[in-house]
């Protein structure tokens, strides 16, 4: 047994994507067969294998995805970013706005989006690394100013961006195109972007540097103090792309929400390997641990069950996850 | 491991076979409903509704005719949640479902889906408004505009002389949840209209301030602040929650020149009694300020009972509920159904236990 | 001579803790120049009201804080707790003294959770605790069904708990919570700096290799350190029953961070190794008076969230110019 595990964390596609990662996958497909078996015993009558829920399942994936993937930028530098679920409102609420009420073209108001949450993003990257400011504080209090912004502009108002005319409502085939999930495809390409960003850029090297020993970068003398906003302005600019999803899929966006989505993100990411500690970080794995998270609620809800099942079995699997990444790091030293 | 794999499969097939055996007798109608959440005790009320209509249905026909699985987001503005919610309950295959939208919207994909599978659709609470054409068969709700002008004609009977007889412009607060939901904004829209119009007519000129929304929407003939003799100043929090709720209305409720205070839903009508508990300013007589509300629940019974909170509206929430069924089944078996207007009273400490509006009021 | 003990003196009190008071004082003055509504008695009575669960939770929260730690599964634990406290008397009919223990009985439990999973199993705190809080989120409205926790009123059977927090004096509110409070900040101030529990934990949080080394059971204290994070949040559940009265399943989430961010406003870092009671305290009624003071001022309620927000920022910033020097 011993052998043939060897034998397989050999394998080169094993040793590419990283066994934990490979764990991880297995754990999707046991969990969609777990659903399937269990859904049609629990509520008469309904099948889990199905089209339409794997997209439904992708809808919830794809902006806890790209709020994964900011975080985790954020996250292997060694600090934490409470308030990107409110920055992806606000983005999402001023930029439906501008469509909305101020009738700007669809792919202007994806570029506010995308430049709001860039904003949030400088102004907490900006605090955190040359003002040293601890980042719970920061993020914590942007989450309040964001949330604060977004109302205010929208005068307290929910935003729903528009579903029926064609001319202003292409974002939802940015999600799923004749049903397609294209959405899917666009999340993987942002995700080797960022990858290739963390892994294989300066910026992201410093990153991952000063995650790990944040001493040692301050006394090497190099002005790493960028790069570490870089990692804000990251998690910034992808929960404002987070933002078009979460429309695409749902349409409505109410000012003054989107704490649980910060939960789910970061589960996602440390599901996925990446160290809370810093230092080390994995964009396969945030985006898996995120189809995971869908998976979770789009199997609990098939099945019948609240939604409250979901938070505890998050959970316990987060944890879980976590126990496992811990201890095998152990047995690695 | 094989010993553990085989009684696991025999598991299986015993429960797959009880399962098949229950659905024998007559066809058995199976419902899906999507409510808002369970946030407040009235949604349990509409789930006791259903589930005591299906019982009468169901010992009439002598075997389980009809059977429904409630579900509902936590909170109602877990719009993601109640998506997700709808689409497990269309894949389940119902043959009709029921659904109190929070964001009609959102769901827009998955009506047209349960319409192309020819599942009908029964709003409930609030309904499904502006729904697509033909999608849903009918709503059993109440008209919330019209609930919020019951609650101005009862507050403008009780306030009207105090008006008159004051000689410095007079404030009257509400309290609204949110800004957003279709229920809450039709109420404080009904309340505001109903009252100015009253107001208007008895000579009474009346300005209305606060949140935007509703000072926008509302087409009452408004004042100028300066000009008015009654105030009807409108605040939201920026979050739905009590703490948040009882805080706006703590405010109102401090100004001096407040006279009376609405709570639109069961949450904020609970944030203005709670603002109370430390003020003590809320009562029936004229030196206190009058406050009424929305819905029941055991906080908001007591404060009738005791004369602090002088009125509320109740919805009807077991008889949606029973209604509810009864449209499901009807709408399954093919039948014309019709909107129904599931109406609203007015309860105050006299008529809280009559035959009348006890049996909508719950804990 | 006199300038030598003036500063010692400044020293002893915290620097932290004097500029927080300054800034309480100012804020006040402002408020009460401001807005008439605030001048009223009853709005500190409202204000102290509203205070108490916080002040709770952050008691209890600062001394994960000074372990290098945290604590998030306070919010929603405190609605879990009540939730299930309200079960035991209404659906079960138990009497109030049986769900008090129970609330706070539960709070132990899952501080014990957290503190054997972050002190055995080395598991980041961040992270353990957020799973609780999500674990925790969910568990209320399982074990009581969804059913919305209603906690004895006035006039009711058990209401006396109320009285514990307000009495009613000839008309007059006398907020008696805050007596306690002050009563607690003393004792736990005690508890944290002179008692062995509390240098433990400080030492924990400062070196724990060093703890470690010498010999002392380093797993004990860090999960006590929890414990009474957790045994806070259940007497935090008691406190907001008693002002709120009905609590919603499922919500919660954010309210320890109006705790942590007063233990952090009031100086206690989040690397750990110094804290301070007192200045949590002080730190809570800077965020409790920026609540009430705010929308008596006759700011919309988003306003409040942006100016809140930055106040944060600015006390943090503080903080940290004053560790510079």
């Amino acid at each position: 047994m011993k052998a043939a595990l060897q034998r397989f964390k050999g394998l080169p596609f094993v040793r590419l994507i990283g066994f934990n990662r490979v764990v991880l996958i297995l754990i999707i497909f046991l969990m969609y067969g777990f659903f399937t078996v269990l859904t049609p015993l629990l509520r008469n009558g309904s099948s889990f294998v199905n089209y339409n829920r794997v997209l439904s399942a992708f809808n919830y994936a794809y902006f806890i995805g790209f709020l994964g993937l900011g975080v985790t930028f954020v996250i292997a530098t060694g600090g934490i970013d409470f308030s990107i679920g409110a920055v992806m409102f606000c983005s999402a609420l001023i930029s439906g706005y501008c469509l909305t009420k101020f009738h700007l073209p669809l792919w202007l108001c994806i570029c506010i989006s995308v430049c709001v949450g860039a904003a949030f993003g400088s102004i907490g990257g900006y605090f955190v690394a040359f003002r040293h400011l601890p980042s719970f504080i920061t993020s914590l209090a942007l989450m309040l100013v964001a949330k604060g912004v977004g109302s205010i502009f929208t005068k307290t108002q929910s935003v729903t961006w528009p579903s029926s005319d064609p001319a202003t409502s292409w974002y939802r085939d940015l999600v799923k195109w004749n049903g397609f999930p294209v959405g899917f495809v666009i999340l993987i390409v942002i995700a080797a972007l960022c990858a290739f960003l963390l892994y294989r850029t300066k910026a992201g090297r410093y990153m991952l540097c000063i995650g790990s020993n944040r001493e040692a970068v301050r006394l090497s003398g190099v002005d790493t103090r960028r790069w570490e906003m870089l990692a804000y302005v990251m998690s910034g600019t992808l929960a404002g792309v987070a933002a078009i999803f979460y429309v695409g899929a749902y349409t409505t966006v109410q000012p003054g929400l989107g704490d649980t989505f910060n939960n789910e993100a970061i589960a996602a990411c440390v599901m996925g390997g990446t160290s809370m500690a810093g230092g080390s970080a994995s964009i396969l794995g945030t985006v898996i641990g995120a189809i995971i998270v869908a998976l979770m609620q789009e199997g609990i809800l098939a099945m019948g069950f609240t939604i409250s099942y979901q938070y505890v079995l998050t959970g316990l699997i987060v944890l879980g996850a976590v126990t496992a990444d811990i201890i095998s790091r152990k047995r690695k030293n | 491991m094989k010993k553990a794999l085989s009684l696991f499969l025999v598991l299986l097939l015993i429960v797959g076979t009880l399962s098949v055996a229950i659905a024998a007798d007559g066809k058995t109608y199976s419902f899906e409903i999507v409510s808002k959440g369970f946030q407040s005790t009235y949604w349990q009320a509409v789930l006791k509704g259903c589930l005591s209509e299906t019982q009468k249905i169901n010992d009439e026909a002598g075997y389980e005719m009809v059977k429904f699985n409630m579900v509902g987001p936590d909170s109602e503005s877990d719009i993601a949640v109640q998506v997700n919610e709808f689409e497990s309950a269309l894949n389940a295959g119902p043959d009709a479902i029921g659904l109190a939208a929070l964001d009609v919207n959102a769901l827009n994909d998955n009506i047209a889906a349960a319409q192309a599978a020819g599942i009908p659709i029964i709003g409930f609470d609030s309904g499904v408004p502006n729904a697509p054409a033909g999608a849903v068969l009918a709503n059993a709700s109440t008209d919330n505009y019209a609930a919020g002008e019951v609650v101005a004609e009862n507050l403008y009977a009780k306030i009207k002389d105090r008006i008159l007889a004051a000689s410095t412009p007079v404030r009257v607060g509400e309290i609204n949840q949110d800004a957003t939901s279709e229920s809450i904004t039709n109420r404080g829209l009904g309340f505001i209209d109903k009252f100015v119009a009253l107001a208007a007519a008895d000579g009474i000129k009346v300005a209305v301030v606060g949140n935007e929304k509703y000072v926008n929407d509302s087409t009452a003939d408004k004042v100028a602040e300066a000009d008015a003799d009654v105030i009807i100043e409108v605040r939201v929090p920026a979050q739905t929650t009590t703490e948040l709720c009882a805080t706006e209305a703590g405010v109102v409720l401090n100004q001096p020149d407040t006279i009376a205070i609405f709570g639109s839903n069961q949450v904020s009508a609970e944030g203005i009694i709670t603002a109370n508990e430390m003020l003590g300013v809320c009562g029936s007589t004229d030196d206190m300020i009058i406050a009424v509300g929305f819905d029941s629940g055991t906080v908001i019974k007591a404060a009738v009972r005791a004369g602090v909170m002088f009125g509320a509206v109740t919805q009807s929430p077991v008889g949606i509920g029973e209604k509810l069924i009864q449209l499901l089944l009807a709408a399954a078996k093919g039948e014309a159904v019709q909107d129904t207007d599931t109406g609203c009273a007015f309860y105050t400490a006299e008529t809280i236990d009559s035959d009348a509006i006890a049996p909508n009021l719950y804990d | 001579m006199t300038k030598l003990r003036n500063n010692s003196l400044i020293k002893k009190l915290g620097v932290q803790r004097l500029v927080i008071t300054g800034v309480l004082i100012i804020l006040f003055v402002f408020f009460y120049a401001m807005s008439p509504s605030f001048r009223k008695y009853s709005t500190i009575v409202t204000m102290t009201s509203y205070m108490y669960y916080i002040m709770l939770m952050a008691i209890g929260v600062t001394f994960p804080l000074i372990t290098g730690g945290v604590d998030l599964s306070i919010g929603t634990g405190l609605v879990c707790y009540s939730i299930v406290g309200s079960f035991l008397m209404r659906q079960m009919g138990l009497p109030i003294w049986v769900a008090m223990l129970v609330t706070v009985g539960m709070g132990i439990f899952f501080g014990f959770f957290n503190g054997i999973i972050i002190a055995k199993l080395n598991l980041p705190p961040f992270i353990t605790t957020l799973c609780t809080m999500m674990i925790v989120r969910g568990l209320g409205s399982i074990l009581t069904g969804g059913m919305t926790g209603v906690w004895p009123m006035a006039g009711q059977d058990g209401s006396w708990f109320r009285d514990l927090l307000k009495y009613k004096i000839n008309g007059t509110i006398y907020p008696v919570g805050l007596v306690f409070i002050i009563l607690l900040v003393i004792f736990m101030s005690i508890v944290l700096n002179h008692s062995r529990v509390g240098r433990y934990i400080i030492a924990i949080g400062s070196n724990k290799e060093a703890l470690k080394l010498s010999g002392v059971n380093v797993v004990r204290w860090h999960v006590m350190a929890y414990v009474f994070s957790g045994f806070f949040a259940g007497l935090a559940a008691i406190a907001y029953a008693g002002t709120f009265t009905s609590i919603t399943p499922g919500t919660g989430a954010g309210l320890e961070l109006d705790a942590i961010g007063g233990a952090i406003i009031g100086g206690t870092a989040m690397t750990g190794g110094s804290g301070s009671i007192v200045g949590t305290f002080l730190g809570v009624c800077l965020i409790s008076l920026l609540k009430t003071g705010l929308p008596n001022v006759g700011l919309q309620a988003n306003w409040q969230q942006i100016i809140t927000g930055s106040i944060l920022i600015v006390a943090v910033t503080i903080d940290m110019i004053r560790r510079r020097k």
